[in-house]
């Protein structure tokens, strides 16, 4: 009974916490960018706050917010150089990142532990803290969108030249958001450091920069509940299809196919494709 | 020691290079970045290495086979990913998470058919064997990899110069719509374009088992990322840039080995990347675009 | 008194071709100027670089006697250079309202307004909306103030992204074919609505293809041909040169 519980609670933080990474890939897919940097933040947030609560002996909520402001302000200096690039070669640019922190993790051993990784962090990540922080995420996403600011958004993911000549700097623009990013990516990094006792760099790497941004992809990058359904879909799935690792790899292959083929708005979709067949 | 390292880098930038220009190939005619390309690269080895185990075959025959499985495989995602998606004209990113939810299948059915081990190729003659050159000791596996690479991309080149097929994909490079005007078959080159880069990325796949003599259901994603490497080096849709860019990516590593060590290797290439990102914000060999009003 | 703008000797080449050499004119203050020339003489060339979408190749761009060529599109519009387009660039899924308040110039709502949504941020929107809704019906677009802008007519979409570009409080307006696909009404009322223009302080640079139009409102025209400078002067004076003649005559021919 309470190892059921136990996996239970597990597959919940895990859902809000990467409902809330994946808020941090959402509002870049908001401007058209795909970003594979959040492996890198997350690394940048994580081990920062394992060595400020490990042995430095902080306390956790100064830990989380060093990680917040170091990831943010790794993510301000690396958008400077390379949001100016176009296209893939922004996602290329933002994935050579990811990887070069993660070796660097690895090699890093007197604070990473090298490829070994940490172990025996302490369990300080609460259930409560995480549902708290993604519903601040929502409503400050929320916030913005329903503003001038918001509409500025969409104008940038349509056009960014009509947004220029209309006097934006869409670059600082672009700027802010990568850098708000880099606050979420840094702050879940932290969170997920103290949520498991073990991290390892493998943890940060390119695999986990691609399952966050294909969450909002896959719940849908229009709707505030798409990075939610998403996320928590990608949590579920798997721990759902337990009795067989191999089917399981499959089975998530195959979702994630259809909804691209078939859900152009993702799963938030889903509901009103099917009142329409029924409709019809 | 030198020309060891030498031979050590070409042998592996190579493969790197034959991977890189599939990938580069259908970036290059169809604009599309097929992610699932490294799980194709994983399904050759696994099929070159049955034909080998099951069958016997000698090796060549084994690369023809991966090559053909895998050109079959690149066929399929086109099929079942890449043109859907082009003809609803959806977004650039659902083509990526696209192909990485086939790579993901495909990964699973490899888990499933040849289980999670890491296998290897049996021992044949080929393993051992080695030659003495200006001094140092050169496995003969290193040479006929290269040799082999060498061969898969001068096949390409005269697909590609001296065919019909190869003008018809110049033209559908150029331009799509141009391609249809004057009656190119647009659909049917697109195919041949994957199968062609599943091709490369299957040869390739084998030629990396028999030379690190290692074969797994997750030996894709290494080399995945290895040849977005050489697709920024080279400059995206660039096939000389890949084949160069390639090279000097294995060049680069085992130098990297010598100067830096060995746990920086995979970071070398990327950093690379990011400088040459930086000052050349198209890549090395890129040519200027300019933006329209 | 220095222009508005001055050009001096702008050239723009793209690769081999020379989409302007070498083209000088200023705009004195409050003059509709005209610039008309064949297809592919470079009118939006010019209007690329002089609004910052596109930078010359070579020449200087002086805005009250200062420097500007090269400077960014958003940086050019914040020192009073608002432009159309020819390919209406209206963003499709924001209203026509939301169009015209992206680019209005009274302050926006800060971030504490906004994540906090403090009572100042209704206050803020209320104005702006009001601000756009004023323009909009200057333009005679008010009763589509809360359509998406993807659904309208393509004389709406023209009148609205002018009201867009005086949301910028520009001093110079750079109208790339305003009247193209607008009704023989649309045209008489956009016609009224330029000539007003030096009124309110602004200074006018029309691409325009229709000839009515473009001898009716302007001041004085220039005339490209092949990115050439190739006359100037008042309405009637171009109308009848011949060299203008001759270079349409050849555009048709050809
Ligand atoms: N981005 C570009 N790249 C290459 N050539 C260009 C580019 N923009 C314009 N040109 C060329 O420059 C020349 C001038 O074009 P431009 O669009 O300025 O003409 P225009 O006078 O506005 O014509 P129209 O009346 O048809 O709008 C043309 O030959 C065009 O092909
Ligand atoms: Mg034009």
């Amino acid at each position: 009974m309470t190892d059921l519980f136990y996996a239970y609670h597990n597959v919940i933080d895990l859902c809000l916490l990467n409902s809330m990474l994946a808020f941090g890939c959402f509002i870049l897919l908001g401007v058209n960018l795909f970003s594979l940097a959040t492996g890198g933040l997350m690394a940048i947030g994580a081990y920062l706050s394992i060595w400020l609560t490990m042995q430095q002996g902080w306390s956790f909520a100064p830990a989380l917010t060093a990680a917040l402001v170091a990831a943010s302000l790794a993510a301000f200096g690396l958008g400077s150089l390379v949001l100016r690039l176009r296209g893939d070669y922004f996602t290329m640019a933002t994935l050579a990142f990811t990887e070069v922190v993660r070796i660097i993790a690895l090699n890093w051993d007197s604070v990473t532990g090298g490829a070994l990784g940490v172990f025996g962090i302490p369990q300080l990540t609460e259930t409560w803290q995480l549902a708290g922080l993604l519903a601040l995420v929502i409503y400050l996403i929320w916030a913005v969108r329903h503003s001038a600011v918001g509409e500025r958004m969409r104008a940038i993911a349509a056009d960014e030249l009509a947004v220029s000549t209309a006097g934006h700097d869409v670059a600082r623009f672009k700027l802010a958001l990568f850098t708000a990013s880099g606050a979420i990516a840094g702050l879940g990094g932290g969170l997920a450091a103290h949520l498991n006792m073990f991290i390892a760099p493998g943890d940060f790497g390119f695999l986990r920069s691609v399952d966050t941004v294909i969450a909002p992809v896959l719940g849908g990058v229009w709707n505030l509940a798409g990075p939610v359904i998403g996320a928590s879909v990608l949590v579920v799935l798997p721990e759902a299809l337990r009795f067989s690792a191999q089917m399981r790899e499959i089975l998530i292959g195959v979702t994630m196919l259809a909804v691209v083929l078939f859900l152009p708005a993702g799963l938030v979709g889903l509901p009103k494709l099917s009142r329409r067949r029924a409709a019809s | 020691m030198l020309v060891q390292q030498l031979v050590n880098g070409v042998s592996l930038g190579a493969i790197y290079a034959v991977f890189a220009i599939g990938f580069t190939l259908v970036f290059g005619v169809m604009n599309v970045l097929n992610l699932s390309q490294g799980a194709v690269f994983m399904w050759g080895a696994y099929v070159g290495l049955e034909v080998v185990r099951t069958l016997a075959l000698p090796l060549p025959l084994a690369i023809l086979a991966a090559a053909t499985a895998a050109g079959l495989l690149g066929v399929l995602s086109e099929v079942l990913v890449f043109r859907p998606l082009q003809r609803r004209g959806a977004h650039r990113w659902m083509g990526m998470v696209g192909g990485l939810a086939l790579a993901r299948i495909l990964i699973g059915l490899a888990q499933e058919i040849f289980g999670t081990q890491v296998v290897r190729y049996p021992d044949n003659a080929l393993a051992g064997a080695a030659l003495e050159l200006l001094g140092a000791r050169l496995q003969l596996l290193q040479i006929v990899a290269i040799g082999a690479a060498l061969l898969m991309v001068i096949a390409l080149a005269a697909l590609l110069r001296y065919t019909n097929v190869g003008r018809a994909i110049r033209t559908v490079a150029f331009s799509e719509n141009v391609a249809r005007l004057v009656g190119v078959p647009v659909d049917r080159i697109r195919l041949m374009t994957f199968f062609v880069s599943g091709a490369l990325a299957g040869g390739a796949g084998v030629l990396w088992s028999l030379l690190f003599q290692s074969v797994s259901p997750f030996m894709g994603d290494g080399i995945l990322l290895k040849g977005l490497t050489v697709l920024i080096l080279g400059g995206l849709g660039n096939i000389v840039g890949a084949l160069v860019g390639g090279v000097l990516l294995g060049l680069v590593e085992v130098a990297s080995v010598v100067v830096v060590g060995s746990g920086y290797r995979d970071a070398v290439g990327f950093g690379i990347v990011l400088l040459i990102l930086l000052t050349r914000p198209t890549g090395l060999f890129a040519t200027r675009e300019t933006t329209r009003a | 008194m220095t222009p508005l703008l001055e050009l001096r000797s702008v050239s723009r080449h793209f690769g081999g071709v020379a989409a302007l050499s070498n083209v000088s004119f200023s705009l004195p203050r409050g003059a509709v100027i005209g610039l008309i020339g064949p297809n592919g003489s470079g009118k939006t060339t010019l209007m690329n670089v002089i609004s910052g979408v596109d930078a010359p190749t070579d020449g200087a761009i002086l805005l009250d006697g200062a420097p500007v060529q090269g400077l960014p599109a958003n940086l050019l519009a914040r020192r009073g250079i608002a432009r159309t387009f020819q390919h209406i660039r209206l963003i499709p899924d924001l209203t026509a309202l939301q169009n015209v308040t992206l680019a209005l110039r009274t302050p926006s709502a800060g971030a504490l307004d906004i994540l906090l949504r403090l009572p100042r941020l209704g206050r803020i929107e209320r104005d702006r909306r009001a601000c756009g809704l004023k323009l909009l019906d200057q333009v005679g677009a008010g009763q589509h103030a809360d359509t998406l802008a993807g659904g309208l007519s393509y004389g709406d979409r023209r009148r609205i992204e002018i009201a867009r570009a005086l949301a910028s409080e520009p001093r110079l307006l750079l109208l790339d074919e305003p009247a193209a696909g607008m009704t023989h009404s649309e045209r008489t009322s956009l016609r009224d609505l330029i000539a007003g223009l030096p009124e309110r302080g602004l200074t006018v640079l029309l691409v325009e293809h229709d000839m009515d139009l473009v001898m009716g409102v302007c001041d004085e025209i220039h005339v490209l041909n092949q990115g050439n400078s190739i006359a100037s002067g008042k309405p009637e004076a171009v109308r009848s040169d011949p060299k203008v003649i001759e270079a349409y005559l050849g555009a048709e021919d050809a």
